[in-house]
């Protein structure tokens, strides 16, 4: 309803910014007229005195050629005396300012708009021009503009705001639609989407953004759920394996070297429990939303050397070369001990899966280009099905249990556990393999702490 | 030596009871933050086991209490969560030794001696043990009289286990001793530098220096 008032006020102050607009237009365009006029009679003057019969026929002519906007034509003499006038001259003009004035000079009293010139040179010096015209005709023009705009005036503060109502709820119905949407999702049920439009506007990229977003949720809350249910099945194991011996063990009288025996089997299966909580809840800690990025200034190589140093046993005693091309210094914001866990988990992950005689290569370097620090670790062990690529990072993900030494135990975390310590200091990591290639890790990490990717 | 065990968990309180007196050390348990409190400022205990989350008075006011009462019996301090702040807060607080939740008897047990003995006496220079010496100043290692050659990783291993002398080091405090923290692949790199160790301390396979505990981690015999 205020809208069609402030549509109303609007439309009311153009029409009368319109109206003396119009008034000041048609007045400037009636100036340049009469002194054009003005000039013309000057000059007919001059030519045809003293042929008073031609000149007062050229006279009537002009003031004719414009008898609807009432036009009046004079001629007076030095001494002011009327030479000529037209029948319609009114009575009641101002005589000319200045006898002696020559110059040609405009000038309106409230009911007329005159021009006039005093002739200079020639027999006809002294002579005055006056071509005038009454105001109210050019009132009268701006009110039949008036009238004939009112009607359209009043016509577009009624249709306007309706127009603009229209227009606004056709450009707003996305909107609805995606307030709509967006109302009927449920943690548990996120499978609808916004639709686009393809007009491939900024509410389509408002869609698509909110629909990337969403994509993201669901995904976070899939692979949150594939994860609580694959941890709920690794902690029960070794719970089962220990609830079973007991109960077997309590079933009848047994020596003391079988009861030592049970406890020991006890003790291990604790112990893998220990390991697979302290797992788990790293990864809790990592994936933890506000978890800040760590920042402080970790010497990367150092980190690296010192893994070396205790592999380096380990792989001479399986008969692996373990080769290392490690640049210095190699500074990372990070956090150190998050690190040193990428660092062991690659090597010995490496060592575990390469044959005695293979060979284990360390590489740390800066990528200046990009900006990085580029850890990488490559075998020519068993490698990993290209197939099974994309999934090496998920949880509990394992490629051939069979291939573990024994004693050697394995949950499918350590490389989820790197990706995402890699992924809280703003990294990536990449992987390179294929059945019986060997395998190549590659992690990057930015060099400052205000760049690389955000977590998402 | 006198154990006191401030734990409001009553299998845990009453493992610890039955591990501590079997390994000759006489114990009382609080089962909560005031009896706890009462308990240490009335009999001189020599180390105080206390849990962080209590019922009643909360570990760390237990402990800031029994500090400000100038009772500097040493404390270990046990915590469920592993958090790095907390542990700082507890050391802060004027714990002298902290072990987080799931832990191993032999650990605690070893912890304990190793406080009692870090505030009795002043660090020394040299450990030695048996045949065994190990200079911490010149970091040079003997054994039944010989230079043994050792390798940072090797030298650091052998120095936990003369800390901890006739006493149980387990896999994990060998790990947060290498690492800094407790990391523990798939692949035991522990038993690879122990065996390493032992070959180079040149004994025979029956009569190696450093034994094996089955299920629970390495020992050297203390210097009788």
């Amino acid at each position: 309803m205020w809208n069609t008032v402030v549509v109303l006020g609007a439309s009311i102050a153009a029409l009368l910014a319109l109206r003396e607009g119009a008034r000041y237009t048609l007045q400037q365009e009636t100036d340049v007229l009469l002194r054009e006029e003005t000039m013309e009679l000057a000059l007919a003057v001059q030519q045809l005195h003293p042929d008073q019969q031609a000149m007062a026929e050229e006279f009537a002519r002009k003031a004719d050629s414009h008898a609807q906007h009432g036009w009046f034509v004079e001629l007076l003499d030095p001494h002011n005396q009327t030479v000529w006038q037209s029948d319609n001259t009114p009575g009641d003009l101002q005589p000319p300012a200045s006898v002696t004035e020559t110059r040609f000079s405009l000038f309106s009293d409230k009911d007329y708009r005159v021009a006039q010139r005093r002739l200079s040179d020639g027999k006809t010096s002294g002579y005055l021009v006056r071509l005038g015209t009454p105001v109210r005709y050019i009132h009268r023009d701006v009110d039949r503009l008036m009238r004939s705009m009112f009607p359209i005036a009043l016509a577009l503060s009624v249709v306007a705001p309706l127009g603009g109502y229209l227009l606004a709820r056709r450009a707003t119905s996305p909107i609805r639609q995606i307030i709509a949407t967006t109302r009927r999702l449920r943690p548990s049920r996120l499978n609808e989407r916004l639709p686009l439009r393809g007009a491939g506007d900024e509410l389509d990229q408002l869609s698509g953004e909110i629909n990337n977003f969403l994509d993201q949720i669901a995904g976070y809350l899939e692979r949150h759920r594939e994860f609580v249910g694959n941890a709920a099945h690794e902690l029960r194991s070794p719970l089962t394996a220990i609830q079973a011996s007991v109960d077997v063990a309590l079933n009848k009288d047994r020596s003391p070297e079988d009861y030592r025996e049970l406890l020991f089997t006890l003790s291990e299966e604790c112990e893998r429990l220990r390991v697979l909580i302290n797992q788990l809840l790293t990864l809790a800690e990592n994936d933890a939303v506000g978890l800040e990025r760590p920042t402080a200034p970790t010497p990367f190589d150092e980190i690296v050397h010192k893994s070396l140093d205790v592999f380096a046993a380990l792989a001479e005693d399986r008969n692996i070369a373990l080769k290392h091309e490690v640049q210095s210094p190699v500074v990372v914001p990070g956090d150190g001990a998050r690190l040193r866990q990428v660092v062991n988990n690659l090597i010995d992950n490496a060592l575990k899966f390469t044959p005695s005689g293979g060979r284990v290569t360390v590489n740390l370097c800066c990528d200046t280009s990009r900006d990085c620090a580029v850890f990488e670790v490559r075998d020519d062990g068993i490698g990993i099905p290209r197939e099974e690529l994309p999934r090496v990072f998920d949880r509990f993900f394992q490629v051939d249990k069979s291939h573990h030494r024994d004693g050697e135990h394995g949950n499918g975390l350590g490389l989820s556990i790197v990706q995402s310590i890699v992924q809280l200091h703003g990294g990536s990591i990449e992987v390179e393999s294929d059945a019986g290639k060997g395998a190549t890790f590659r992690v990057s990490l930015p060099l400052r702490a205000d760049q690389g990717e955000n977590r998402t | 030596m006198n154990i006191l065990v401030i734990e409001d968990d009553p299998s845990i309180g009453k493992t610890l009871v039955q591990g501590f007196t079997e390994a000759g050390h006489p114990c009382q348990w609080a089962k909560n933050g005031n009896d706890g409190a009462r308990l240490a400022a009335e009999q001189q205990a020599d180390a105080i086991v206390l849990d962080l989350m209590l019922p009643g008075a909360p570990g760390l006011d237990v402990l800031r209490g029994l500090r400000q009462q100038g009772i500097d019996t040493p404390v270990v301090v046990l915590t469920a969560k592993g958090a790095v702040e907390d542990r700082v807060t507890g050391l802060q607080n004027g714990a002298d030794d902290y072990l987080v939740k799931p832990f191993a008897f032999v650990e605690l047990l070893a912890r304990i001696e190793a406080v009692c003995r870090r505030t009795s006496s002043r660090p020394l220079a040299t450990l030695s043990s048996g045949p065994l010496t190990l200079d911490l100043t010149t970091r040079r290692v003997t054994c039944d009289g010989r230079e043994v050659e050792l390798t940072p990783t090797e030298f650091s291993l052998l120095e936990l286990l003369m800390r901890y002398a006739g006493q149980v080091v387990t896999r994990k405090m060998m790990c947060e001793h290498i690492w800094g923290f407790d990391w523990d692949g798939p692949t035991n790199v522990i038993e690879v530098h122990v065996n390493r160790l032992r070959r180079k301390l040149g004994r025979q396979r029956d009569d190696w220096i450093i034994r094996t505990i089955r299920g629970r981690g390495y020992s050297i015999p203390s210097a009788a």
